[in-house]
Formats: C-alpha cells, sequence, structure tokens
C-alpha cells in the first residue's frame, strides 16, 4: 500500500497496519462484488478508506471498548466508512440500468433453468439470514407469512411458535382456509390473543404483519440498489423456500 | 428500539455472534434495535459476510499462494453470470461462492454455492478445468482419450472429491469440528448401492428444525429438507457417484457434513 510507512504494529494500534490494508480490501471487495461501485474505482477507495482511517484513528481507537474482535470492530468502522463514500456525492456512479425489473423478477423466480436457480438459491440463504436477524418473532413471522401466502404449515412451525399449540387449539386455527384476507387476520388475531393470552385488535396483527413484510422487502433489496424486490416477487421467493418443506 | 443506530463496535458484536451462531449471547438491545433497525440489519449481514470472507482469506493465504490466487475467480465469475443472465438483481452472498473448507465449527454455514462449480461461466470452466487437469495428470498420466476410456472418465468424474466439501467432511470425521457434539448416527462415508433405500440418523431431542442439503461432488445441491425429526429418508433415485450432505440448524450453524458414495 502506499503511503504507508511501516507495517509493524505499533502500541497504540489496534490492528497492524497490514491487516488495516487488507480489511479495508475486503471491505471494498463486498461493496465491488454487490455493484454498489465499479471495480475501476477500488483501489482507489481502499486508498480513501485507509487515508479516513489514518486521520481518525485516535478517535476509533478511543471508542473501542474492546468487546469486539479488533478486525471485526474495523471492518464494521471501514463499511460505515464507504457508505459514506458512496453517498457523499462526489462518488455518484449509475447503477445498472433496469429494463423492468419487476417483470425480470417474476421471470426469474417462476422458472426453473439452472442458471436462474443458482440465484435463486442465493437469494433465498440472504432471506434466511434477514428472517434470522427478527431473532424471537422469526417463527413467528414465518409462521403467519406461511398461514398469509396459503402455504401449508407444518407441525413443526406451530412447535417452534408455540409449545402449547395443541392445547391452544393452534392447530385447529392455522389450518382453516380463509376465504378472504379479512378472515385470513381475524384468525391471526385469534391465534396470537390465544398464545401471547392478550387482546389485541385485528388492525394490530394487520399492521404489525404488513410492516415486517415491508421491512423485509426493503432489506433484501438493500440500501444500494442490492434487488428491486415488491410483495409479488417477495413471496415467490418466501413459497420457493417454505412451499416445499415436508417436516 | 433505541434512538440511535449501533455503533460500529455494537455492529460487529452480532456479526461475530451471527457468524458463531452464538446470537443468544448478544445483548438484548442490540438485538431489539436490529430487528427494527433497517440500516443496522444491512450493516450486520455486510459484517458478518465480510469477516468470514476474510476468514477464508487468511486462511487460503496460510494454505498454499495458489489457493489465494484461485480465490477470488468464483466471486468474480458468480457476478458475471448474474449480468449475463439479466444484469440486475445483484446480491452479496460471500459465503456462497467461497470454498468451505475454513468454515469454523459452528460458522454461520450457507448451503454451498451450487453455482460454485456451475459451467455457465467460462470462467468456472477454466478453473474447474485447470484443477482437474492438474489432478488428472498427478493420478492418471498415461491416460489418452478413447471411447471406452471416456466412459470410465465420466464414471470416474462422478466420484472425484469436491475438494473443499471433501475438506470440510474430514473435519468432522477427525473430530475437528464437533464443536456443537451434535451426534450422528451413521458413519462419516456411507456406502449404498444405487437401488438402495438410504435413511440418515442424529440424536435431535430437542425437535430443533434443521435443515439437510445433499450436494454431488461439483457442489450442485440435488435434494434438500426441512426436518424437526431424527431420520431422513433420501429420494431413491441417486445416480452412481460421490455426495456429501450437510445438517444445518436454523441459526445457520452447520452441524455435520458427511460424505455419501452410490455404487
Ligand atoms: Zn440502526
Amino acid at each position: 500500500m502506499q503511503n504507508i510507512s511501516s507495517d509493524t504494529k505499533e502500541a497504540d494500534e489496534l490492528v497492524a497496519i497490514d491487516e488495516v490494508a487488507a480489511i479495508a480490501t475486503n471491505v471494498v471487495k463486498g461493496f465491488e462484488i454487490r455493484k454498489a461501485i465499479p471495480s475501476r474505482e477500488k483501489d482507489d477507495m481502499v486508498q480513501e478508506v485507509i487515508r479516513k482511517y489514518l486521520e481518525k484513528k485516535t478517535r476509533i481507537n478511543k471508542a473501542y471498548k474492546g468487546d469486539a474482535n479488533p478486525k471485526t470492530y474495523l471492518t464494521a468502522i471501514f463499511y460505515r466508512m464507504c457508505c459514506e463514500i458512496i453517498r457523499s456525492g462526489h462518488k455518484s456512479w449509475d447503477h445498472i440500468k433496469k429494463e423492468d425489473p419487476g417483470k425480470y423478477m417474476v421471470d426469474l423466480l417462476s422458472s426453473s433453468g439452472s442458471d436462474n436457480q443458482f440465484i435463486i438459491r442465493n437469494e433465498a440463504e440472504y432471506l434466511k439470514k434477514i428472517l434470522s436477524l427478527f431473532d424471537d418473532e422469526k417463527t413467528k413471522i414465518i409462521l403467519f407469512l406461511k398461514f398469509f401466502f396459503g402455504l401449508e404449515i407444518h407441525s413443526s412451525d406451530l412447535k417452534a411458535y408455540s409449545r402449547n399449540y395443541k392445547k391452544a387449539g393452534l392447530d385447529r386455527l392455522l389450518h382453516t382456509i380463509p376465504k378472504t384476507n379479512q378472515q385470513t387476520f381475524e384468525i391471526l388475531v385469534k391465534v396470537v390473543n390465544k398464545h401471547e393470552n392478550s387482546d389485541v385488535k385485528q388492525d394490530a396483527v394487520r399492521i404489525w404483519l404488513y410492516k415486517r413484510i415491508d421491512q423485509i422487502i426493503e432489506r433484501l433489496n438493500g440500501s444500494m440498489n442490492r434487488a428491486n424486490y415488491d410483495r409479488k416477487t417477495f413471496q415467490l421467493l418466501f413459497e420457493y423456500i417454505y412451499a416445499g418443506e415436508d417436516g | 428500539m433505541t434512538d440511535r443506530h449501533l455503533t460500529e463496535e455494537e455492529i460487529a458484536i452480532y456479526a461475530e455472534a451471527f457468524k458463531s451462531g452464538a446470537k443468544k449471547k448478544v445483548p438484548k438491545h442490540i438485538r431489539n434495535h436490529v430487528k427494527e433497525c433497517n440500516r443496522c440489519a444491512e450493516e450486520v449481514v455486510a459484517v458478518e459476510q465480510a469477516i468470514s470472507q476474510l476468514d477464508e482469506n487468511n486462511s487460503s493465504r496460510s494454505k498454499s499462494r495458489k489457493l489465494t490466487a484461485v480465490f477470488w475467480v468464483p466471486v468474480a465469475a458468480g457476478v458475471t453470470l448474474l449480468i449475463g443472465i439479466g444484469g440486475y438483481l445483484l446480491f452479496y452472498n460471500q459465503p456462497d461462492t467461497s470454498p468451505v473448507e475454513s468454515r469454523e465449527p459452528v460458522a454461520a454455514v450457507d448451503t454451498i454455492s451450487s453455482g460454485e462449480k456451475k459451467p455457465a461461466a467460462d470462467t468456472f470452466k477454466m478453473q474447474d478445468q485447470k484443477q482437474e487437469t492438474e489432478k488428472q495428470e498427478a493420478r492418471e498420466p498415461s491416460e489418452v482419450s478413447s471411447p471406452s476410456l471416456q466412459d470410465k472418465n465420466l464414471l470416474a468424474e462422478a466420484y472425484k472429491p469436491h475438494p473443499a466439501l471433501e475438506n470440510l467432511s474430514s473435519r468432522f470425521e477427525k473430530g475437528e469440528m464437533r464443536g456443537s457434539r451434535f451426534e450422528i448416527e451413521v458413519d462419516n462415508l456411507i456406502k449404498v448401492n444405487a437401488r438402495d433405500t438410504i435413511v440418515l440418523r442424529w440424536k435431535n431431542p430437542a425437535e430443533k428444525e434443521l435443515s439437510l442439503e445433499v450436494l454431488d461432488n461439483q457442489g450442485n445441491k440435488v435434494e434438500e429438507k426441512t426436518t424437526t425429526k431424527e431420520t431422513v429418508r433420501l429420494k431413491d433415485d441417486f445416480d452412481k457417484g460421490l455426495y456429501y450432505w450437510k445438517l444445518v440448524d436454523s441459526d445457520f450453524n452447520l452441524l455435520f457434513c458427511g460424505k455419501l458414495r452410490v455404487e
């Protein structure tokens, strides 16, 4: 790397400078892969990140409490620096133009071609990670989405949501086939109230589920044009993962 | 949700825990924030992917220069492939496109990319051919192509070990990756005839949701199931060849990777 005079770890350094460069390169590589930056800008971006790091090093080191691995900490710092650089305006690159992203998504997710299957499997893994980050709500979201999208619900889904699902009659409720959206939420609100021993209103469940759906879609799409899902294509991806389960 | 975004260190803490499958150790306020905040969630996934990648890089570098040199090729090829078929869906899922051999015992293992060895992109082909040629030269220096030998070669191809999966399964065999102490009740290498019924067994008293994946020796997924049970019966129509099977829990922890030889 240019402009770097030493490759040894000084007393106040979190990470040796050669490792700093490797971490910066790795983070920038991630942005390049996601096409958030063009390849030709990669080296400049690495230099810019290292320059910013050297400039703010004292503050960065001071803010570090020692709860995370220093390399992971720097990775998180550099990730934000890259976002800042990209959003700062002087680096505004054209993203790949999409002719009809909605149609492309539908075609992609409906197709069985092996190339497309490769992409879909990767997307499926990404969606699973996103769902995981909903933490203790993950099983509820999956169960409710399965019901909402009319997918078959297995006992494993019910058990993951509620140990006492049989006693509470949740299996009977969730094996009912609703005829309208209204009925869907009438059933879901009963499930919530039985399981959580609460008295929430139907609207609250609807608002909660729609909010989570929108969040998932936003996370799938990412802040830098990662993809372009809408409710329909998200449903297709969700079904790809959860419709074929045989528990 | 707290009204401030997470600090970089909090993102790092979550990303590390996510990678190692120990999400529960992350302080509740951090987990709650990520549940609600799209920006921080995106950062956690991105940092988790980046540190997994860094581990791969370091591990590859320490093994050999050659491996390091080939590392980014599949990734770049993966992107080429995407652009080629539509040029629009751009995802960042490095663990899927990278070798698996350096995964930690409870790493956030995704599926092995079936596209990793997909011959759709020329770069893949070139890479695979290069590796294959090298191995062929080492093992079968005198073989030249003739019709009968071609048939034999085809069959030999089906039993050729997948380097990364081979490495991964051998680490389980040696007990290097039994950190989670997951109990498997079949051998690391299962040999069956093509018409046999294959049943895989393990201990799962807590009835956790598990994903089973069977991959061929090219890393392509040939069967996938989700179960909370302790056995899974595989489909009956496996072609002759070498396969690998992986068991992953709902937090993406890799619990086991074994081999299946269909003869
Ligand atoms: Zn936030």
